[in-house]
């Protein structure tokens, strides 16, 4: 039973690596090579946020702030020290986790609407930083002409190249998290989710674990970011206001919040669907809205969780009539 | 050999004294239980045991001082406790909220799995183990992927019992364990909580409203009134003590 399972979870874990390694040759042009980079950019913004709000269950509406601190960070080291892109992505990673921390300071102490609001007031802090702090961030003009992303001399300059990039990356970080949340230290987040009094008096260090959680999620958005301002090569604050916060969130919430595919579905959904509906203009965000209202009325797991009840209910239906076979043909 | 003591403890929740001047020992491998009227402080002390509040006084627990000690902390030192309302972790299974007592015994943390995967994985599975072990000693290893809210009434008891005895305790608080019970259930818990003592070499102290259970379950008694300790001894004591009827009855008038 257990070693079919496991032949189970590698013959997914191949299907998975073939269709995302697989995609690259189905792009039609650059403009859907561009939007499949920017989903995989997303699926880590996603990924990182589900972690503190949706397993450790800190919620969190300044996300794209880390995401900001990573770009702007990995940007401003390589044009200023031009330093290879792997330091870069170290030092934004280092700075971005170390703003988590300073974010879990005042975070620890509240809790709830309140945490909301610390995290809100942190997006518009840095925002606001990176408006007007110009000697260091040029300003609203943003930051032009960011090195490209190249590991060992090998360079990812174009669409192809770094989307391999950027999804391996995203594959790495999702199985890190799978077996994060399969550890003790998952199961410390959930606890704290679910009741962190409860999970204190069953002996877990609940401030260490809410530390924990802000740092990782803060690291992975650093990844993200810094991915995206070697990629994309110019970055402004505009790309991290709090509309992009709100849009994080949407993600979890429609792909599925506390599971692990949820981000990854959110991301796709939610990068295609605003290309789709670009005809509507502004009308898009009632599309938005009408679609969380269905999901959350329909469906409050998500579509991740949508998703696992079919299948758990096709697999109960090929069950049943394998077994009306079996009875046919034995009687 | 008493296993656990408070000395002179003292709670203040503002002007109302929760606690007044208690001193305890708990002997070790013994059902104690802590008895009185609603709002007498039973709870307050399991709080003050298990580091929630601060106080005056002092708590030794097998000589060590507890009173500067976080909650996890003091769980680390070996004392688990149950809930008077349940509080399990609800979206998780019964499988997982026993592992969440493991917690405190296993050391895997957040980057082992990069740096030290052979540990995480060894540790994994040992625990693994020891949790499906537990889950069958309460004959729950069936439900084991059932999420804890979906469980009967008297199976999510059983659980949070389960998960505090994870934590591996030398003394386990249980905060009215027989809440809810029938009388079936209740004869059912009675020999769990003997066993419990037999097998684990456990020390319990209980908070019981249901009188029938206590007097055949405990080994010693401790009655408290408005926060104040005002009988203790073993049942049969208790039963005659003049003060504790009265507590319980009230004082007939003139």
């Amino acid at each position: 039973m257990v070693k079919s399972k496991k032949k189970f979870n590698l013959v997914r874990l191949v299907g998975v690596l073939i269709i995302i390694y697989t995609i690259p040759f189905f792009f039609p042009n650059a403009y859907i090579a561009q939007i499949a980079n920017l989903i995989g950019i997303y699926m880590l913004m996603a990924m990182s946020l589900n972690l503190l709000t949706g397993f450790t269950g800190q919620l969190s509406l300044g996300h794209a702030a880390f995401f900001g601190v990573g770009a702007y960070t990995s940007a401003i080291v390589s044009k200023s020290f031009g330093l290879p892109f792997l330091i870069c992505l170290l030092i934004a990673v280092t700075v971005t986790t170390i703003t988590g921390l300073l974010l879990a300071i005042p975070a620890l102490k509240v809790r709830g609407t309140y945490l909301v609001l610390v995290t809100i007031a942190y997006g518009e802090i840095v925002r606001l930083l990176m408006i007007n702090w110009v000697s260091l961030t040029n300003g609203p003009n943003g930051i032009y002409s960011i090195s490209p992303v190249s590991i060992f001399g090998y360079k990812f300059n174009d669409l192809t190249k770094s989307y391999y990039l950027v999804i391996t990356v995203a594959f790495l970080i999702y199985l890190y998290i799978k077996l994060l949340m399969e550890s003790r230290a998952g199961r410390a987040f959930l606890s704290i989710r679910d009741d962190a009094s409860a999970a204190e008096l069953c002996g877990v260090d609940i401030t260490m674990y809410k530390i924990k959680a802000f740092a990782i999620s803060a690291a992975i958005s650093g990844v993200a970011g810094s991915l995206y301002a070697h990629m994309y090569r110019y970055i402004s604050p505009s790309s991290f206001s709090a509309t992009q916060s709100q849009l994080f969130l949407c993600m979890i919430l429609i792909g599925g919040m506390g599971t692990l595919p949820g981000p990854v579905i959110g991301a796709v959904v939610l990068t295609i669907l605003p290309e789709m509906l670009r005809f509507m203009q502004n009308g898009r965000m009632l599309v938005y809205g009408i679609l969380i209202l269905l999901v959350v009325i329909r469906s409050p797991g998500g579509i991740a969780k949508y998703l696992s009840v079919l299948i758990g209910k096709i697999k109960k239906y090929v069950h049943k009539i394998r077994h009306q076979r079996n009875e046919v043909s034995s009687s | 050999m008493s296993l656990l003591k408070l000395d002179h403890v003292t709670k203040r929740f503002e002007g109302l004294v929760a606690v007044n001047d208690i001193s305890m020992e708990i002997q070790k491998n013994r059902i104690h239980a802590l008895i009185g009227p609603n709002g007498a402080g039973k709870t307050t002390i399991f709080n003050l045991i298990t580091g929630i509040y601060k106080f005056e006084g002092d708590i030794f627990f097998d000589d060590i001082l507890l009173n500067t000690l976080k909650p996890h902390q003091v769980i680390e030192h070996g004392i688990a406790r149950t809930f008077q309302n349940i509080r399990l972790f609800q979206n998780m299974t019964a499988e997982e909220n026993v592992m969440v007592g493991y917690h405190c015994r296993t050391k895997a943390d957040v980057l082992n799995i990069l740096y030290n995967p052979k540990r995480y994985h060894d540790e994994k599975v040992q625990s693994y183990k020891k949790c499906a072990e537990l889950l069958d000693y309460f004959h729950l290893i069936d439900k084991k992927d059932e999420l804890s809210v979906s469980l009967p009434y008297g199976h999510q008891r059983l659980l949070e019992i389960a998960r505090a005895i994870a934590t591996n305790p030398r003394l386990l608080l249980l905060d009215e364990p027989a809440a809810g019970m029938n009388t079936e259930e209740k004869a059912e818990l009675l020999t769990t909580i003997k066993n419990i003592v037999r097998d684990f070499d456990m020390t319990i102290l209980m908070i019981e409203h249901d009188m029938e259970l206590i007097m055949n379950i405990s080994d010693r008694i401790t009655v408290l009134n408005f926060g104040c300790k005002i009988a203790e001894g073993i049942p049969a004591a208790i039963q005659n003590d003049k003060s504790v009827v009265e507590a319980y009855l009230g004082v007939e008038d003139e």
